[in-house]
Parts: C-alpha cells; structure tokens; sequence
C-alpha cells in the first residue's frame, strides 16, 4: 500500500526527533561516526524539504459537534486541495455528526465519515464524489473503500464487503513485518505491521488473499481465515537470500557469479579460522593453509593469478567494511634465527568463525566492478550473524577436541642412516673428518631418536566454548554474544593459544520499519604462544643427533667437540603475540518513499598486535656469547569507511527499476614498531621494556591510505525473466602519484531466466529453472603498497658517528597507474525435477594489463627493481562446475550431495620485449605465469649415477638454450565434494576436497634447503632406493655429501612432482534429540556432535603434506572434537 | 502515457536530487586522497634542506658501508681478495669459498653478485642522490662542501675497489635509472680519471678537522691518503709522495707503538675508520670471520696461507701479535689476530681501517725509491718495520728497495682492505707469483667475473674473459 504523502510528512517528523534521539546515544559511543552521522542529517534534511513540496501531503483535522455533513465537508476542503461533489439529495437525509479527529490522512477521515453516516467516497482527481450507500444490499452499509490517494480509477462500490483483519506469522509465530497482503483480482493490498497484523477494509468476506513475503514462500488464504497465517520459509535454494554488494538479492534473481557458504558449513568445521572454512567448498577459489601451527596464516587465490609481481590478493570485507590488515602476517618480528620461520599469523585468528553467518565469494565483473580499482583479483564478503525477532533464545555450544599429525615421514633409521652417509662419503671419495661427520666419528651410532615422534609428534588440544542470546521485539533486536577457544600445539611444551570474543548486534526500526538502524560490534583478544620458529624443519636432524639436554638437565649445545642444533632453543625463548580487534559497522536507513531509501553505512575497523619475542641468554648457544634480549613489536591497522547510499526502485514500463548510487570514503592507516631490548639484570625480568638498560634496532613504520568513489549501480528486472546489471565506479586512490590517482571501472551483466518462458516451459517439463547470465566489465589493481610514488628516504635503525641515519627507498617512479583487469564471464544454471537437482557452469576469463610489477634492474641502478606499468597481459580462463542434488527427501530420510570442481588456466598472453627484458628466464608468451621452466631431467645415469639432462642445443653444456618448459604449478582442476544425510535426529555431513597439481617435493626441497641425501640431515627411507653401482637404474641419485654440487638439479624439473590429492576435509555427526526429551529440560533443541578435520589423505605425493608443500613446515592437522549445543 | 512520462521525469528528479550528495562527496574526493607525507619518511625535497637531515644522509652511506655483510666496505674484499691471493685459505666445504681460492670463481656466485657488486653500486646510487639532494640545496656552505667531499671521497672509494677487482665497469654517476640501466662497462682508464676527480673535489671541499666522533667521517687528509695511493698506482710518484708526505706532516697521525693498538678505536694511527658504535654488534665483520668460536674442536675457517707465514721473519712482532693459532686434531692452524674479539661484552673497542698511517710510509717509500730519493724512502720504510722489532734495511738498488717495499706491504697488511692481491696486479707480478703457488691458476683469473645476472638483465655488460 502506498503511503499518502500527508501521513509521511507526519512520520519524517516524528522518525527525524527519534532518530535524533537514537542517534545522539551513537555519537557519544562511537566519536568515529560523528562526520557521517552529520552526513545522514543533511541527507535527510535535504529529503524533508524535498517531500514538504508534495502537495498531496497533507494531516487533516475535524472538530464538528453535531454539525451537517456540508460543514464537515468544508472543513476538509479548507486543510485538503480537494472538492466534494454531491447532489443535494444525496446529504439531505444524513443526521447531524459529531466528529473529532486530530492529524490523520484523508483516507482515515473519510472512512470515519462513512461509518457515522451513510455515505460513501470515491476520490476522482481533486474531487471526492459523495454516493449514497444503498440501503437495501445485503451487508449492512459501512462502507468506505479505501484507495491509496494516487491510484485512483477504476473503483466500484461493493455491498458485500468486510473489514478483513488477521496476521501473518512464520513457523516460528515470530510476526514477518512488512509482508503482503493482496486481495486475488483487485489492486487491493495491505502491508503486515509491527505484529505482523493487517487490516482490509471493504473487502468481500469470501475472497481470496495472497501473501508474500522475501524469503518465505506465498500463500493464498480464504478472507475468512486470516487468524493467523503461516507463512513458510522457502526450502528454495535458489530463493535464499544471496548478500551481494550494497544489498542482497536471490540466486534466480542474481546477475553476477557470487559463491557462498553458510553458517552451518562453517560451523560443521572445527576450525579457528574462517579461511580455513572455504577450502574446496567454493569453485574458482584456491585456499591453502600455510602451515598446522594454531594461528597460522592462509593463502587464497579467486580464479588465479592476475598479477606478474604485485598482490593477488582479494578484497576482504566485513559487513561490507574493509577488513584493514586484510590477509596479511601479522608478526613484525620476523628475524627469528632460522630460515624456516612460521609463515607468519593470520589476521583472521582474530574473527570467530562461530559468529559468521555466510561467507560471499565474488568473481565476475558484474559482482566486483561496484569495488573498482580493489575488485580484480575477487571480494571475500564475511557477513555476521544478525539479531532476529522472537522470545529470548540463549544457545550454548562447547567442543573440546584434540589435534595431531596425520601423516608422518618414513625417516631413515640410525642405521640407514649412517649407511647413507658413509656411502656419500665414499662416493666423493673423501674420509669422513669430525668436521665434516661428527654423526659418524664422535657422536653415538647406536643412538636413535623419532625426532618426527619428538618435536611434532605431540597431540594439541582445542577446547571452544560459545554462548549467544538474541532475542527482540519487531522494532528492536538484539543479540549477544560470546566465545571462548584454547589451542595448544603438537609441539613438545605447554605453548596455549587463546582467543576470547564478544560481540553485539542491535537492530532498531521505528513502528512503520522505514527507519532502520543496525549496529554490529565485535570485539576480540587472542593470545598465541606458538615459538617463533616452526620444529618441523628440525625432524630432518641426524637421528643420533645427541640428547638436547645434559645429565643436569642444561640445554647440550655440543658433544665430543661438535655443535649441533637443539630444537628446545626455541621452547625456552618465549614468543608471545597478542591480538585485539575491534570491528564496527552502523547501516542507517530510511525509506523516504515506498520507492526510495537512503542509507548510511559506516565502518570502523582496528587490529592491533604486540608481539614479545624473549631471547635468554641461556636458551642460546654459548658459542655466539648471547646476551638477553627481548623484541618489542607493535602493528596497528585502522581503517574507517562512510559509504552514504540511496536506492530507488520502483515499476517501470514493463519491469522493476532499482537504481543504487553512493559514495565511499575510506581510510586506512597502518603503524608498526618494534625495538630490540637488552641488558636486562635477570632472565625473569625480559618481558618488561623498563628493565633494559640498552634499546637497539628501533624500527617504525607508518603509512596511510586514502580511496575516495562514487559508484551506481542500475537493475532492470522484467517479469523475473530478463535481467540486466549496470555497475560502474570511478575512483581515486592514494596510492598513485599526481595525475595516476583516479580511475573508471564498470560493468555490465545480465540474465535470462528462460525457464520462466512458456514455450520452455511446455518443451522441457523437468526443468524447473533455467537462467542463462553473462557478463562483462573491468576492475582494478591498486596493490602497490603506499607511497611508492614518492621519491623518500627512510631512517636507517642503526646510528653512525653518533647521527641518526638515512637511506633512499626506492628509485622514484611517480607515473606508474592502475592494473586494470577485464572479466569476461558467460554461466549457465539449470534446475530439473523441481529444484531437486541444479547444475550450474560458468566460463571465465579475465585479463589483466597494464601490469604493475617490480621491475627487475641490473643492479647497477643501486636498486634491484623500479614499480612501473608493464604492458604485459595475463589471461586467467577456466570453467566452473556446480551441482547439487538432493537424492533422496522424505520424512524419513534427507539426503543431498553437492559437488563442484574448477579448471583454470593461467597464460600470459602478451609482453613487449621478453626477450630482452629481465624477465627473458622467468616467462615464455602462452605458458602460466607460475611456469616450471628448467633443465630436463632425464632419470639418473647408470653410469655415473647422477642426474643427466636433456641437452636441448647438443652443445654438451648447459645453459639458457637448454631450458625447456617441465609444466606449471598452477593446479589443473581442484574441487570439492559433500554429503549431507539426515535421518530422523541424525545429521551427517561429509567433505572431500581434491586438487590435481604439481608440486615442490620433498627431494626438491632438500635440494634447494641443500640438505641433499648424503648430508647430515635425515631422509625419508625411499631415498634408500638410490644409485649405487654402474648400471643402478633408479630415480634418486648416488648419495653425496657435496651439497653445493646441485648446479643444474635446482634448475631443473627433478624438484617436482605430482602433488595431487583427495582429502577427507571434514565429517559432522550429530544427533539432535527428539522434542520429548529436550522438552523435559525445557530447552528448544539439544544436540551432541562429533567433528573432524583433514581425517584422511589420499595422494601419491612423497612429502608430508601435499596442501602445505613445504617439509619444513607442519602440516595441516588432523582434528577430531566432540560437542554439544543446546538452544532454550 | 503522458502519466508514465510525468511519473518517470517526477521520480529522476526526486532521484538525481539524491544524487547530488555523493557527487558532492565524491568531487571533494581528490583532496579526500591526498595523503600525509609518511611519518618517519623525508622527501627528497626536504631531506638535504636542513644540515642534520642532509647529515644523516650521508651517515647512511657510512652505516651501509658497514652493515652490509662482508661487503667493499666492510671486511668482504679483506676476505675474497685474501683467497684469490695467497695470503688465506679456507677448510670448509662451501664451495663458495673454495671457488675463490682456487680461482674458479662460478660467474653465478652470489658472493660477488650480492655481497660485492650490488652493494657496491648501491652506496653509489646513495653517493649519487646525496650529491644531488646536496648541489640543489640551500644549505650553508660549510657544512655543504664538508658533506660533499665525505660523498666524492666515498664515491671514489666504491669505485676504487671495483675498477681493482672487476676492470672495466659501468661508470655511474647519477640517479637516473632508465640510462644507468642500459649503462655498459667503461674503460678502467676512465673510472680512475673519475676516482681522482672525485678525490681532488673532495680534498678541496673538506675540512681538516673530523666531525663526529674521531675519524669515524672522511677529512681532507683521507682524501689526501687516498690520492696518494691513486696516484701510486697509476704510478705518477711525484704526486703520490707530495699527497702521502702531507697526510705523514699532520701531528694528529702517528704509528702506534703497540701493535695491539693499530685497529683499537683510540688509535693514533688511524686516518678513516669504519665503525659501528651500536650495542650488541661489537666486533667486526673480519674478525667474526677469522676467530674461531669458543667450542673445543671449532677450527677456524680462514687460515693464513703458508706460503705467507714462511715470508715473515721469524722475529718479526707482527707474527705474534697480529697472527694467533689452534691445533685441532693434530692440524695446526694460523689465522689473522689483528682484531682481538670475535665477540665483546666490554663495548666497542676495535673499528675497521681503510687508512692508516704506516700505508702512507710505504706509499712514500715506494714513490721515493721510484723518484731515486732511496735513503728517505729506507728512512719510512724502517719506521714500520722498527715498529715490528724488525732490524733496518739498506741498499741504494732500486729494484731491491722496491722489493723490500712490495714484501714490507704484504706482511704489513695483510689480510687487510686486499692490498695484496692488488698490489701483485698492479705490480705485473700476479701471474708470476701465483702460478707458482696455485695449482689452477690462469692469467684471466686477476679480474673477477661480472655477476651472470647482471648481465641478463643488461645485455650491454660483458663478461671477463675466462668466465664466458
């Protein structure tokens, strides 16, 4: 129903002092908004002025007492631009009427009219006609139809009619506000309230009323059964909400290649970290764990790499507010003593996975091009959970499980492994001294020690626990809530890592829901005490390596004269990271008009880590005369955002017209420091900064980061069958130099939803939905880092002559610009047997010019690289498989399965000059840019039992002639795979995840880490299969103890192979009990789970993790918990 | 329809005037975006307007020079140069090592690429913007030409070292990139034309006195010092004795009497020292390199040639106080012992020395007995060996003085700066002497190999010859 402009008048007041009121309470909490809380004013105001024009806009007030109908009449033809016309016969007979009536809208004082007289209404223009209500019809004559002011044609007077009241509610008897009530054949509709509660007047008894409402399925009902409808939620999924840049829609309605998983995914996972949670789960999307340390950081890649050197990177969003570290290492401290240092923590820890309710992918141009030049390489939009309306709910949820290494390394034994090594030397032809083999002449031989079993054989133990309340009435929501997780590390040692969370979500609308506030606050601390060094590298130590601790219990740093790595150095430094984020998001909105709301979202967003990183003296080798010294590091990130927004929809010509425009601030700011402290008096007195008497290595860094936009975005929505999307965004970011800063970006896509056609219709019965999308459009790449358009210099930490010191940056560049990529995406979705199966495919391909690189220099230049544009072009095309089923559903048994899979293909297609450029042995035009270009392996001489390669040129030597392309390490497809059954209370849910791909193997690794077979590092035991005497024919090569001797093997494809797997990525078993049982403690729901994480891997790859690829970090773990969740 | 027009032209407008707010927002964006100046970042602009910034500048390149691991400026010739002559040699198995001192230097070898070459060209980009930032500045002139001299001398310096270790190399002389990285290798006749341009700038621009603390900066006698040993080697004596014989007249420069004084940060001796006065970081990049660790069976991993332990005399003081040894397992090893502590908790005491006193005697002596002044040239020449304990040596035959010289600086300094290896090239003996005590030698091997990298990225560098 249309609102009259009087009574919306009377609302903008009232919502304008409310809203102060609210508003007033946000500013004091949140000072950040204070600019943008001004800005929603003056967008109002503006709003107010403009609507105080609409000469439809008027309150009626009536004081008659006893007075004749002409008096009443005239007294509203004075207050409203409206003449009645009647003839004299018609108010002849009509009675006196006393009437008080304070500021209501014409339509009410005319319907309180008609009640106390027998007259009826009908608005013609600016003339109310005055009809006589016939006294011999068969209902009794009340009636007044109301018709919305502006609509005025084609109304009858009806007899036989009522008022209908009645309400709609879901399935839960929460009231759905602001549902649909038409009457079937009329114009007639009504809108839901706060209760859910509708009124129809004059409406005939025995008709026929649909209800709609977003996400819940129609319903048609009888006039005379309208106590309470319920309305059910659409099982749909095509119908389920899909969130999408400024707004949601619906998969069928959708445009754009938009992925997501739900919070029930997520929360089947026992995982810490919401990354973890995509893997395999979304198509186009590479998630990879860097390493099983709790805390530890991820990669992902949204359909490949679009950039020669600078990020790939996605755009991390929460609540649409930028995420400000994005996916960065946290750790500032990074110069731990070995090479193998931890990938670094991941931003993420900080974000409870628990408090998700649905992570978005965004792919195609349609979906990214509103974000611009931060689009091109895909949008992660994480999406909280909301406050919903209903009676108190508390849920509580603890899990407590444990973690382990799933797939240990067959390492040599003491005694192959000192074969291994006497034959090494024996191959070189030299003695082995007790420099060069301490294993084999001082240490003991008959020693043997699982180092594997020793530093990462441990089991780690993970206990969360989590509560929420929401609860709330149709105008104000709220939810709460809480979590608790501790992890602990598979290494040996008590090393807890600790995150505790809290967050709000309040949702306030004023009594007609125009006005609409929501805030979300989320706050959270973590704690991770992992060591600064990951041990995995140190399981490699000669298995008769001597005891790490002498008979006193000292750490041993050598035996016999000969030092030795002790892996417990780094159990008694003390790594502490401490992690708080604070996210904050406000959505303001008021609907002006049916058709048209403003919006304000506002964000503020803040990770701050310290990090101490405690070096006694005694846990260091005495060799290196250590000192205590302790590093102190801060990293803050901050960003706030202003996106004001005002959206307009209505019908035109044939279809739904949506038109979204609006403008982003943004800035960010990023500040690190860290100082290294020494001279403490007391080991136990190196946490505190104060108690150093030395402060060495002062670093700090600061930069900030400013993106300003306007963006739009046009729908044209035909009948639900022909769709189209324009989206465009011009802006400015401050990471470019004067002149480089600002920059166009659009797209456009659009959609037919052909199974809506007849002729499809009756063609093809099965198929319940087809709808063929596409489109087309650019973004762009500002992943730079800042101010590299500036020509500076920056302070050097360490003093000379007693001055501060300076050193230039970087070679000054300024007229570098944007990467710009296209994307070109054409999809196909189908849906058969009424939604039971879809299917969906969608081809891809992106391209990316105008590279923005680090461009490698001689080093004559005094600088290793200069930023510049390149006009190199990369070409990312793939296809992308989706299906879901559901197999079998009745009220016994549900089952469906939903499998997807990618194949995508990196090429770069173009670049000027390669020959000659420095990049003339890294990249050949029409190979991936992540290319294995080397030396040809071909298997190992029987002869000389070492690697022989493919001379290309028959020169007999080997150099750039002989390169030749030995595939790429770009996976060729990668999926995944699940299953979910429930029967009765039991649920199962079952996840594969698989990728084809190449990889750096385990031999590979050792050769670049010049740990070789034959040196004092341990072997897996296949490498026992090696080359021994002329006319061996194996793949390893003859053991040597020479590991500088590798020249043409690290140049070679001998450093890969198949690392290709299918993985159990996750099972869920729980079992809900039966409302009997739950009824008896009075709770809602109660249910016991079982979860496991990567449980099973299948592959042929030698290395201890083919998802890691990497034997000198952990592998991702294996984790089994068991919990329990109950709902009141 | 004209309804449907009137609705559509009444609702664009109710639209557009929403609009204007975020055109509004969006056409203050250009300013929005301008950001800050990074904190703790200086412009060019700003960086040489004001003597302290435009000082810590030039305290950069000194702080770089020493940091740098076994870089020219901090021990990395001392050490590379000490195995490519014979004066060291090395008992580990990196081959990176043993490349240098068998004279196979791979033309990949990181430590030239890395270590040597490309950080030697980046203090010359540092020495180039600074010359820049420094002419366009507005700076007193004082302080300016002070500055300007510490960078020409530094410049000179990098270049010195690279023209004497590589031949011909790209002459780079400002901060233009796109040219200097199509830059090809220049005549070594033109890098020393430049080397003494720079230094006779530098020795008009600065001061006599040293600012800082003590002989940590260049003054004009260090770039006296240094004319003097250009100029001895492009053998114009008369120069060589006039710039060696002033820098030898000022009262501040004597010899130490102690030889374990020499490289001790008090010492007298001392014309330039490089020196890193941070806590924690007390030693030097050398004697971490040449004193083995306190572990029982530690050897050390750079010995002193035995070739070179038979030159000394047996009672020369320099054997036992700038040479120490260890036997382990049976093998006796020699190692330099000029700096006493591979570590100190005691505070800084020992600074590297590009220039000291007892190197100007010699240049003098040398540059004399080529002048026919022999009895002078004995007179310095017996000053360093008297401080060794060593007797007088006479003679009126020149060669035989030139001899005495050419031994004299191998036991004065060796190991130290690469004064041998240069000193056997630009003597023309190289291919002499080292034939005879390295199995492999080659007469391509007096140059370095220019970085394999390099030259893929510039195709217009070329290679030694012996290292295609």
């Amino acid at each position: 129903m249309e609102p009259s402009a009087a009574g919306l008048v009377q609302l903008l007041k009232l919502n304008l002092t409310k809203m102060g009121k609210t508003y007033g309470i946000s500013i004091h909490s949140l000072q950040i908004m204070r600019i943008s809380s001004i800005l929603i004013f003056l967008q109002l105001f503006a709003v107010y002025l403009f609507a105080a024009h609409d000469t439809n806009a008027q309150l009626i007030s009536i004081a008659a007492d006893r007075a004749s109908v002409r008096e009443v009449f005239s007294q509203i033809e004075k207050q409203a631009k409206f003449t009645f016309s009647y003839q004299e016969s018609t108010i002849k007979e009509t009675p006196a009427i006393t009437l008080y009536i304070k500021n209501k809208q014409l339509t009410e004082v005319l319907f309180e009219l008609s009640r106390k007289t027998d007259l009826n209404f009908k608005q013609i223009g600016k003339v109310i006609a005055v009809t006589k209500i016939k006294k011999d019809g068969p209902q009794k004559e009340n009636g007044l139809h109301l018709k919305p002011i502006k609509a005025v044609q084609d109304y009858e007077m009806i007899s036989t009619q009522d008022t209908i009241r009645g309400k709609v509610i879901n399935e839960n008897g929460e009231p759905l506000i602001g549902a649909s009530v038409a009457v079937k054949g009329t114009k007639t509709v009504a809108i839901t309230g706060n209760d859910g509660g509708f009124v129809l007047p004059n409406t005939e008894k025995n008709a026929t009323l649909i209800i709609t409402y977003v996400g819940y399925e129609s319903r048609e009902v009888s006039a005379n059964n309208t106590a309470n409808v319920i309305l059910n939620k659409k099982t749909s999924y095509l119908d389920e909400v899909q969130v999408i840049p400024y707004g949601t829609t619906t998969r069928r309605l959708n445009t754009g290649s938009v992925s997501s998983i739900t919070s029930e995914e997520i929360e089947n996972q026992p995982v810490s970290n919401p990354l973890a949670t995509l893997a395999g789960r979304v198509p186009g999307i590479i998630v990879s764990e860097n390493s099983g340390m709790p805390g530890s950081g991820f990669s992902i890649q949204i359909r490949g790499r679009n950039s020669l050197a600078q990020g790939s990177e996605p755009l991390y969003l929460i609540d649409g507010i930028p995420f400000s570290p994005g996916n960065i290492n946290m750790n500032v401290i990074t110069n731990s003593p070995s090479p193998f240092s931890i990938s670094g923590q991941s931003p993420f820890y900080a974000i409870n996975p628990t408090d998700i309710e649905s992570i978005e992918i965004l792919k195609d141009a349609d979906a990214l091009a509103i974000y611009g030049s931060r689009g091109a390489n895909g949008v992660v939009m994480i999406t909280t959970k909301k406050a919903t309306v209903g009676k108190t709910s508390i849920s509580a949820n603890i899990s407590s499980g444990v973690s382990h290494v799933v797939r240990m390394m067959d390492l040599m034994n003491t005694e192959q492994y000192l074969e291994m090594r006497r034959e090494a030397f024996n191959n070189d032809g030299y003695d082995p001294d007790i420099f060069s083999a301490p294993d084999l002449l001082l240490w003991d031989t008959n020693r043997y020690t699982d180092y594997q079993k020793e530093l990462i054989g441990g089991t780690a133990r993970r206990t969360n626990a989590q509560l929420s309340v929401s609860g709330g009435t149709a105008n104000t929501q709220v939810l709460f809530s809480g979590g608790y997780l501790k992890e602990t590390n598979v290494f040996p040692g008590d090393l807890p890592n600790q995150r505790g969370n809290a967050s709000i979500n309040a949702r306030h609308a004023s009594s007609d829901q125009r006005f609409q506030l929501n805030l979300s606050t989320a706050y959270s601390y973590s704690e991770n005490r992992s060591p600064a060094t990951d041990l995995t590298y140190l399981t490699y130590l000669a298995p008769n390596t001597p005891s790490f601790y002498d008979d006193a219990r000292n750490l041993q740093w050598e035996l016999n004269g000969a030092t030795f790595e002790n892996p417990y150095t780094f159990l008694h430094r003390k790594f502490v990271a401490q992690t708080e984020n604070f996210n904050s998001s406000l959505v303001a909105s008021y609907q002006l008009f049916e058709s048209l709301t403003i919006r304000t979202s506002m964000g503020y967003n803040t990770v701050i880590g310290n990090q101490i990183g405690v070096n006694p003296a005694s846990a260091e080798n005495p060799i290196y005369s250590p000192v205590n010294n302790t590093v102190f590091a801060d990293n803050r990130f901050s960003g706030w955002t202003i996106e004001p927004q005002a959206e307009y929809t209505d019908n035109l010509w044939l279809g739904k017209l949506s038109i979204l425009v609006g403008a982003t601030l943004q800035s960010n700011t990023h500040d690190a420091s860290s100082i290294t402290a020494s001279g403490f008096s007391n080991e136990s007195l190196m946490e505190s900064l104060g108690a150093a008497s030395e402060l060495t290595f002062p670093y700090s860094t600061n930069t900030q980061y400013r993106y300003g936009a306007a963006f739009g975005r046009i729908n044209y929505n035909i009948a639900d069958k022909y769709l189209i999307n324009i989206t465009g965004r011009r802006d400015g970011s401050s990471r470019f130099g004067p002149g480089k800063q600002f920059a166009t970006f659009g797209a456009v896509g659009a959609a037919w939803i052909f199974s809506e056609e007849q002729w499809v219709k009756q063609a093809i019965p099965v198929l319940s939905y087809g709808k063929l999308r596409g489109s087309y459009g650019s973004t762009g790449n500002d992943q730079i880092g800042d101010y590299r358009y500036l020509d500076t210099w920056a302070p050097y930490e360490r003093n000379y002559s007693n001055m501060a010191t300076i050193y230039p940056l970087w070679l000054y560049n300024p007229s570098y610009g944007w990467e710009v990529n296209k994307k070109l995406e054409g999809a196909l979705e189908l849906s058969f047997f009424e939604e039971r199966t879809l299917l969906s495919t969608a081809f891809f391909r992106n391209r990316s010019g105008n590279q923005l690189v680090n461009y490698s220099l001689p080093t004559q230049t005094g600088f290793m690289s200069i930023n510049r544009n390149m006009p190199a072009l990369i070409q990312n095309s793939g296809w992308e498989l989706m299906l879901n089923t559901v197999n079998i559903r009745n009220s016994l048994l549900n089952w469906s399965s939903s499998f997807n899979i990618t194949f995508a293909k990196n090429k770069l297609l173009e670049f000027p000059d390669l020959e000659t450029s420095p990049y003339a042995y890294q990249y050949i035009i029409g190979q991936p840019l992540n290319l294995i270009y080397g030396f040809r392996s071909m298997g190992v001489d029987p002869e000389t039992g070492v690697y022989q390669f493919l001379d290309v040129d028959g020169s007999e030597t080997f150099n750039a002639a002989d390169l030749t392309v030995n595939g790429n390490l770009d996976p060729k497809y990668y999926g995944g795979f699940r299953n979910t059954i429930s029967i009765k209370g039991f649920e199962a849910d079952v996840f594969f995840e698989f990728r084809k791909q190449i990889g750096l193997g385990h031999l590979g690794a050792t050769y670049l880490q010049r740990q070789i077979p034959g040196t004092m590092y341990n072997q897996p035991s296949y490498m026992l299969d090696r080359w021994q005497q002329e006319g061996d024919l194996t793949e390893i090569e003859k053991f040597t103890t020479f590991d500088w001797n590798t020249g043409n093997t690290t140049s070679s494809d001998v450093l890969y192979e198949d690392a290709s797997y299918l993985r159990l990525k996750n099972i869920c078993i729980a079992y809900n009990f039966p409302k009997t049982i739950t009824q008896k403690i009075k709770a809602d729901n109660f249910r016991i789970y079982l979860q496991g994480q990567n449980l099973l891997t299948i592959t042929n790859y030698s290395g201890i993790d083919p998802e890691t690829r990497n034997p000198f970090w952990l592998p991702t773990l294996g984790t089994y918990t068991i919990g329990a969740q109950i709902i009141f | 329809m004209k309804k449907i027009i009137n609705k559509i032209v009444h609702q664009i407008l109710r639209v557009t005037s929403l609009l204007i707010l975020p055109i509004i927002i969006y056409s203050s964006c250009s300013k929005f975006i301008q950001v800050d100046d990074p904190i703790g970042q200086i412009v060019t602009s700003t960086a040489f307007q004001d003597e302290q910034t435009a000082t810590s500048a030039i305290m950069g390149i000194y702080s770089n020079l020493l940091v740098r691991s076994a870089s020219i400026g901090s021990g990395g010739v001392t050490l590379y140069t000490g195995l490519t002559a014979d004066e060291l040699y090395y008992t580990g198995t990196d081959q990176g090592y043993i490349g240098f001192y068998n004279n196979t230097i791979h033309p990949n070898s990181g430590i030239i690429s890395n270590d040597i070459w490309r950080f030697a060209y980046q203090y010359i980009y540092q020495t180039n913007a600074c010359i820049a930032g420094l002419e366009s500045s507005l700076l007193d002139l004082s302080v300016k030409n002070q500055l300007l001299g510490e960078v020409y001398t530094i410049r000179a310096f990098c270049y010195w070292y690279l023209v004497n270790l590589f031949g011909d190399v790209p002459l780079i002389l400002d901060i233009e990139y796109q040219a200097n990285s199509k830059a090809g290798r220049i005549s070594s006749d033109v890098i020393y034309q430049q080397i003494v341009l720079d230094l006779e700038t530098a020795y008009d621009l600065l001061d006599k006195e040293y600012h800082g603390y003590d002989r940590d900066r260049v003054n004009k006698w260090t770039a006296a010092a240094f004319l003097a040993r250009v100029h001895l080697y492009l053998g114009n004596w008369q120069v060589a004795r006039e710039y060696a014989t002033e820098v030898i007249m000022q009262p501040q420069y004597r010899l130490e009497e102690d030889l374990n004084s020499v490289f001790r940060i008090e010492s007298q001796e001392v014309i330039w020292r490089l020196v890193e006065r941070t806590p924690n970081l007390r030693f030097t990049v050398e004697s971490g390199k040449f004193i083995p660790s306190t572990l029982p069976n530690a050897r050390p991993v750079l010995a002193i040639d035995h070739d070179l332990l038979d030159d000394f005399d047996p009672t020369d003081e320099r054997l036992t106080n700038w040479t120490t040894s260890r036997t382990i397992f049976g093998v006796n090893y020699t190692y330099p012992f000029k700096f006493k502590y591979r570590t100190s908790a005691l505070g800084q005491t020992e600074a590297l020395t590009p220039f000291r006193l007892a190197e100007l005697y010699l240049i003098r002596a040398e540059a004399q007995t080529n002048l026919g002044e022999y009895p002078e040239a004995l007179e310095y020449l017996n000053m360093v060996r008297v401080r060794a304990g060593l007797n007088k040596l006479f003679s009126d035959d020149k060669p035989e003085i030139l001899d005495f010289i050419i031994r004299e600086r191998r036991i004065e300094f060796f190991a130290e700066w690469g004064h041998r290896w240069f000193d056997l090239k630009r003597t023309g003996k190289i291919n002499e002497v080292l034939s005879k005590s390295k199995s492999n030698w080659t007469h391509t091997a007096a140059l370095w190999p220019i970085p394999v990298s390099e030259i893929q990225r510039n195709p217009n560098l070329t290679q030694n010859p012996g290292y295609e």
